[in-house]
């Protein structure tokens, strides 16, 4: 294959999972130190080809280069890593004060969850700002989830009472909200893929476990009512929940070894589900348990898709060499 | 000795050397990535010689924790590069890494080649 400086950064550049600002500078400075070489060498008297060949080998191979520099880039500060986990703290602390039934708080939590996003990702979308769009996106998540549940009531009203229960515009409106939240919520993690699916997969590392929470109270018909303080009785494990919510995140910023990362994720999320469900002491079944463990793998794994989907058509690889692990030749 | 076990011995030697020679290396004026990988190699006639993909993230690692400053500058040739320069704490450090390492050498040639041997 012809060695090719495009295709070898290319290559490299789907590798790293940086800031395209960070990647950009990174893939300059190599292909600068690739037009080094490549100069010297022809001044050598080899051939464009053989220079290129000989300048590409001498970097290494693009995917462990790739590697070592993501471990250097995407280690968090203890000031980052504090500021990542606030938000789960801050939940942790609404649900122990038993305050996430007064709207006020939630409302207050969710505005502040946008403020700090929107400020965020308008000064560069720095790593930290991920578990805070996270919560940001709980609105249209669960907005849709009650919009789902009004067509679900309406056509159980069809099928039992041959009536709509509700008016029709409501049901046109419910449909149009339905799409619209949907489409709001793939922009948002297609956006959120692109760069790294691993920082999409942290955003949302809380999501099942706070469907599950739903879900718990909602088929227990807890949520339905207007006295809540059966669900407060078990706001202490939902903290602790949160708390180790945070605690994963603290360590997801703090370890740079992206499989270490991605264990850490795929462990997590179906153990808080596991949690809940013993801190609970019943409810769900065994199997419904087991199907919400893998549904939180799975939800985790979006991001990864939108990142696929995201890709590059591939370049030329080229990986040359007999060494790979040593920064010494 | 054999000489893959010997190589084994100077990548490992080396392995622990890489920061002391790179802060070493930007003590004087700001340098960039291929001007150390020459340098060095220069330097040392030949005995040192990086991985160059690899000097990157050990550069990019040695910024983050604030030892050198990266500097993007137009260069003689009108190229935009990326320069380094050792910082104050990176001098510091490095005094401290050499002062150490000149007890270390010391101490393994005095069990090495103890006198009158």
């Amino acid at each position: 294959m012809k060695p090719h400086i495009r295709g070898y950064l290319d290559e490299m550049g789907k590798q790293l999972h940086l800031d395209p600002k960070e990647e950009q500078e990174i893939l300059h400075e190599l292909e600068v130190h690739i037009e080094d070489r490549v100069c010297e060498l022809l001044d050598q008297g080899l051939s464009r080809e053989a220079a290129l060949q000989n300048a590409l080998e001498s970097l290494g191979q693009s995917e462990m280069i790739a590697g070592q520099l993501y471990e250097v880039h995407s280690r968090g500060s203890w000031y980052h890593t504090a500021l990542a986990t606030l938000p789960h703290l801050l939940l942790s602390l609404v649900f122990a004060l038993h305050l996430w039934a007064t709207p006020v708080w939630v409302i207050s939590m969710l505005l502040l969850a946008l403020t700090i996003t929107v400020v965020g990702w308008r000064k560069g979308r720095p790593r930290w700002t991920y578990p805070w769009l996270g919560y940001c996106l709980m609105g249209p998540i669960v907005s849709w989830g009650l919009a789902m549940s009004a067509v679900g009531y309406g056509a159980w009203g069809v099928v039992a009472n041959d009536a709509l229960p509700l008016s029709i515009p409501i049901y046109a409106a419910s449909f149009v909200y339905i799409a619209f939240s949907i489409w709001i919520v793939i922009r948002i993690v297609r956006k959120i893929a692109k760069p790294d699916w691993l920082m999409g997969s942290l955003a949302i590392l809380p999501i099942p476990f706070l469907g599950f929470w739903f879900f718990y109270f909602y088929s227990g018909g807890d949520l339905l009512q207007s006295d809540v303080s059966v669900l407060k009785e078990v706001d202490t494990s939902v903290a602790i929940v949160f708390l180790i919510i945070g605690s994963a995140t603290a360590a997801f910023f703090r370890i740079t070894r992206r499989l270490a990362r991605v264990a850490l994720l795929a462990i997590t999320a179906p153990s808080l589900i596991v949690l809940a469900w013993i801190s609970y002491q019943g409810g769900a079944g065994l199997i419904a348990v087991f199907m919400f463990a893998v549904m939180s793998l799975a939800v985790l794994l979006i991001p990864a898709f939108f990142d696929l989907k995201n890709s590059r058509p591939d370049a030329p690889q080229f990986t040359p060499d007999e060494n790979p692990e040593g920064i010494w030749g | 000795m054999i000489d893959g076990a010997r190589d084994l011995y100077r990548r490992e030697l080396l392995k622990g050397s890489t920061e002391t020679l790179l802060l070493s290396l930007l003590c004087g004026e700001p340098k960039y990535g291929y001007q150390l990988v020459k340098e060095i190699e220069q330097r040392s006639s030949g005995y040192f010689r990086f991985k160059e993909g690899t000097l990157y993230p050990a550069l990019h690692r040695l910024e983050r924790d604030g030892m050198i400053a990266g500097t993007w500058l137009p260069s003689q040739t009108g190229q935009n590069r990326r320069y380094y320069e050792i910082t104050a704490k990176g001098k510091t450090s490095l005094a401290s890494m050499l002062e150490e390492w000149k007890l270390f050498t010391n101490a393994v040639n005095l069990v090495a080649q103890p006198e009158g041997h």
